[in-house]
């Protein structure tokens, strides 16, 4: 239409926009005019979306006092303002024409549309971090994760060169060289032997044997072999315990070709679209169920095989995280998802869980979306999920309750409130609330609230130091002779090690504006911008790893025995621990002694150690 | 031409805006009572009333200060008999280019839902609106039902009112543009003069520059 010829397309945010994006976007503009001096949009007041200049100057002014105010940017043509705001709800500062002003306004009903479309012009209003979320989409431990779903198929595997019993050493090396294999399989009868590049460097060099010699005779026939199909991951431990490079694929007792270790370990970094494909091609609640069913076991085998908490911890976040958006996009009217956002909070939002753990979950709507049906799927949601295997949330953190769907500018009101009140209710909602994560509909209102609660919160020094000191609440069960100390129904994982180290980095990241809501991720980016020592990070991490493979040892141990006693499942035996695990506890504990007067020190409250 | 078309007005007001049987109309004819105007603009084969014919519809709707072009209006009709090459070279409107268009009744029907009975405002004003009455007469039987605000008067009397009178009076299309510093949308297509007419409106009601 005729309205894009006077948008210069070619600079972003715009040239982020596809041609289809341009001109649903010129098809929903509204022309606004503004005389000289007019208030555009009024701070604390609603904006009505993004408003790009066509012509004129405008002000952003903050208010000092009364009566005066100083400007904090100027925007003139081809600028654009309001956005940000306009999906807050809410705008901060006003927006004053400075002289004539003609722009064309996106209303945010269809800015968000446009942002659900294309996420990278979304994050381009939100401006405050948009690096930080760029490196959270790509992070490499997710990869780790969904890279331990991927299969045994053809996407990895090569196929396997294979030459006939009568082949020599000098032939079945031309025929390496032509195919650049770094192996080849010889053929006798029906058995199948392999010939690395090492076999041959071995026969020629250190056994002399001529180049005539038959490859059959130096070949290996006792043959380490996956199924196709199988996850590469098992391939992977294969070769790690056998100390060698590539396993052979078999399906049904045929050859299917070879997985290298470096094709298997290429893996890591390019492939991310294997996750949950399952869940994604789910198309009813039952056969999600189902996947959901799976899932554990699948957990509870990659533990076994002695995969690293933290990768397992990753994995179920990440597939726990693609079950609830299909749930959602199974529920949810199609045209509502881009108004509204899932956060899921605690630690789930902070995807540190091995066993499904409570449903904590919330929903942020734009301001003003009309969705009478909303309470009603919400609480569909709920009951879904139960039946799928997450139980409710005892403190009903949930979307079944109202109190948890809330348009955006309520959220980010309420949590005004708390943090002027920071009495111990206010502490323990925020504390749940800023570990929260996107897991459905339209990030862009989640990141919307979260920047500014970053901002917001650094005009609150003292309630950082409050909520900081919340992580030293329990003792560290420690004697004062520097050994564990022992109630009569075990140590308390949970309150003694994994909650003051959660909550200590949870501050931290609060007060940087960490965007990760990891923990690990957390400790590291933090290191990264040199307010945590790199020792005390590294300590740190390695400590609630300990305290969490200790915890899903206890859980998975105890699955299905008593797990159903409450505050059990985070209280560990020290009978049935070994020397090691103890010895390993102990030092723990101590990394936690010294992280909460780390604290005490930053926040300045006393320890009370 | 300007009383002839208040009279057939009245007219048509008298005999369509009671008439039972008609009562799709009727609303027409009512007067208005909002704060809308609608900015309006059509592309013909010709200056001439007489032989022009309707190449496209554009037209838009303006409420305070706020130029609503997402609802916008833009409607190509279906090429008549004799396309002129003059016309062509002015709109850039090729035979081709109104294959897809809407049989005129179609088309004015549209107009009518759109526009109902809020004032129309446009570059001389009267010329589209003698031509739209004129192929709405053998259709409906009646002409536009609106009342008009011409651009061209509104910007007259504010030039005078001011006294400028030393200055010599530009009232092209571009000119008043340029005067008012009002950027051009599409020049040309019936819609974007449509728009760029709208924000001359917006301007001379709220601006003081």
């Amino acid at each position: 239409m005729s309205l894009l010829q006077n948008i210069n397309t070619r600079v972003v945010p715009f040239s982020l926009l596809n041609a289809e994006e341009l001109s649903y976007m010129a098809d929903h503009m509204d022309v606004g005019y503004f005389q000289k001096g007019e208030t555009i949009i009024t701070g604390g007041g609603a904006s009505e979306g993004l408003h790009l200049i066509l012509k004129g100057f405008v002000c952003e002014l903050e208010a000092q006092d009364q009566n005066s105010s100083h400007t904090l940017v100027h925007y003139g043509v081809e600028d654009y303002f309001g956005a940000w705001s306009a999906i807050r709800g809410k705008a901060l500062h006003d927006f004053v024409a400075d002289e004539e002003t003609i722009c064309y306004i996106l209303p945010a009903k269809h800015l968000l549309e446009l942002i659900y479309r294309n996420n990278h012009f979304g994050d381009y209003f939100n401006n405050l971090s948009v690096q930080q979320d760029l490196l959270a989409n790509n992070n490499p431990d997710l990869d780790m994760a969904e890279f331990m779903l991927a299969t045994v198929d053809t996407s990895c595997m090569r196929t396997a060169l294979v030459v006939d019993a009568k082949s020599d050493i000098e032939h079945t090396t031309r025929l390496m060289r032509e195919q650049r294999a770094d192996s080849a399989l010889v053929q006798r009868g029906k058995r199948y032997g392999m010939v690395t590049r090492t076999d041959l460097l071995n026969a020629l060099v250190l056994d002399k044997l001529p180049t005539s010699t038959p490859v059959k005779d130096i070949a290996n026939y006792r043959l380490i072999t996956v199924e196709a199909g199988d996850y590469l991951f098992n391939a992977l431990v294969r070769m790690t315990r056998h100390d060698i490079d590539r396993v052979v694929v078999m399906a049904n007792g045929q050859l299917r070709g070879v997985v290298e270790l470096a094709e298997a370990l290429s893996f890591f970094s390019s492939h991310s679209h294997v996750v949950g494909m399952r869940i994604e091609r789910a198309g009813s609640v039952e056969e999600l169920a189902a996947t959901a069913a799976d899932m554990e076991a699948l957990i509870r085998s990659l533990h076994t095989q002695g995969v690293k908490v933290r990768f397992l911890m990753d994995l179920l976040a990440a597939l726990n995280k693609r079950l609830m958006a299909k749930l959602f996009h199974l529920l949810v009217p199609e045209d509502v998802i881009p108004h509204v956002c899932l956060v899921v909070m605690g630690s789930e939002g902070r995807g540190e869980q091995i066993t499904k753990t409570d449903q904590d979950n919330g929903l942020i709507m734009r301001d003003g979306l009309d969705w009478p049906k909303g309470p009603e799927i919400m609480r569909e949601y709920t009951r879904v999920l139960q039946d799928i295997g997450f139980p409710a949330c005892p403190g009903n953190v949930m979307v079944s309750n109202p109190f948890w769907v809330q348009p955006i500018s309520e959220w980010t009101k309420r949590m005004q409130d708390w943090v002027s009140l920071a009495d111990e209710d206010s502490i323990l909602k925020l504390s749940i609330v800023v570990d929260a994560a996107p897991v459905a509909g339209n990030p862009a209102l989640y990141k919307t609230s979260r920047n500014w609660f970053f901002k917001e919160i650094q005009q609150h020094r003292r309630f950082l130091s409050a909520f900081a000191k919340v992580a030293t609440v329990f003792d560290t069960p420690l004697t004062i002779l520097g050994s564990i100390r022992e109630r009569s129904n075990g140590v308390d994982l949970k309150r003694g090690g994994i909650f003051p180290i959660v909550h200590g980095i949870r501050t931290m990241a609060l007060q940087y504006q960490i965007a990760d809501h990891n923990t690990f991720a957390r400790i590291a980016a933090l290191v990264d911008i040199g307010v945590l020592p790199q020792r005390m990070g590294n300590e740190l991490q390695e400590a609630f790893g300990v305290f969490h493979l200790l915890r899903v040892k206890a859980e998975l141990g105890r699955l299905g025995v008593d797990t159903q006693q409450p505050g059990l499942q985070n209280r560990i035996d020290l009978n049935d621990l070994d020397r090691l695990e103890k010895d390993t506890l102990r030092q723990a504990f101590h990394v936690v002694k010294e992280f909460k007067k780390h604290l005490a020190l930053r926040y300045q409250f006393g320890s009370g150690l | 031409m300007y009383l002839r078309r208040h009279i057939r007005r009245f007219q048509d007001r008298l005999k369509y805006g009671r008439r039972k049987g008609q009562a799709k109309w009727r609303s027409l004819f009512a007067p208005y009572r909002g704060d809308e105007v609608v900015a309006l603009d059509i592309e013909t084969t010709s200056m001439d009333v007489k032989q022009a014919e309707i190449l496209s519809i554009g037209a838009v709707i303006i409420k305070a200060n706020r130029v609503k072009t997402s609802t916008g209006l833009a409607i190509t009709i279906q090429a008549p008999a004799n396309l002129p090459a003059e016309s062509v070279k002015v709109h850039l409107l090729r035979r081709v280019d109104l294959a897809d268009g809407l049989p005129l009744e179609e088309a004015l029907r549209k107009l009518l839902e759109f526009v109902g009975n809020r004032p129309v405002l446009g570059y001389y004003i009267a010329y589209d609106l003698a031509v739209l009455d004129k192929s709405m007469r053998p259709l409906f039987g009646f002409g536009m039902p609106n009342r008009s605000i011409d651009i061209v008067s509104l910007f007259r009397r504010r030039l005078s009112a001011r006294a400028m009178h030393d200055c010599e009076m530009k009232l092209g299309f571009d000119d008043i543009a340029k005067q008012l510093q009002i950027p051009v949308v599409g020049r040309h297509t019936a819609l974007g003069d449509a728009i760029t007419t709208a924000l001359m409106y917006v301007q001379m009601k709220s601006g003081r520059g």
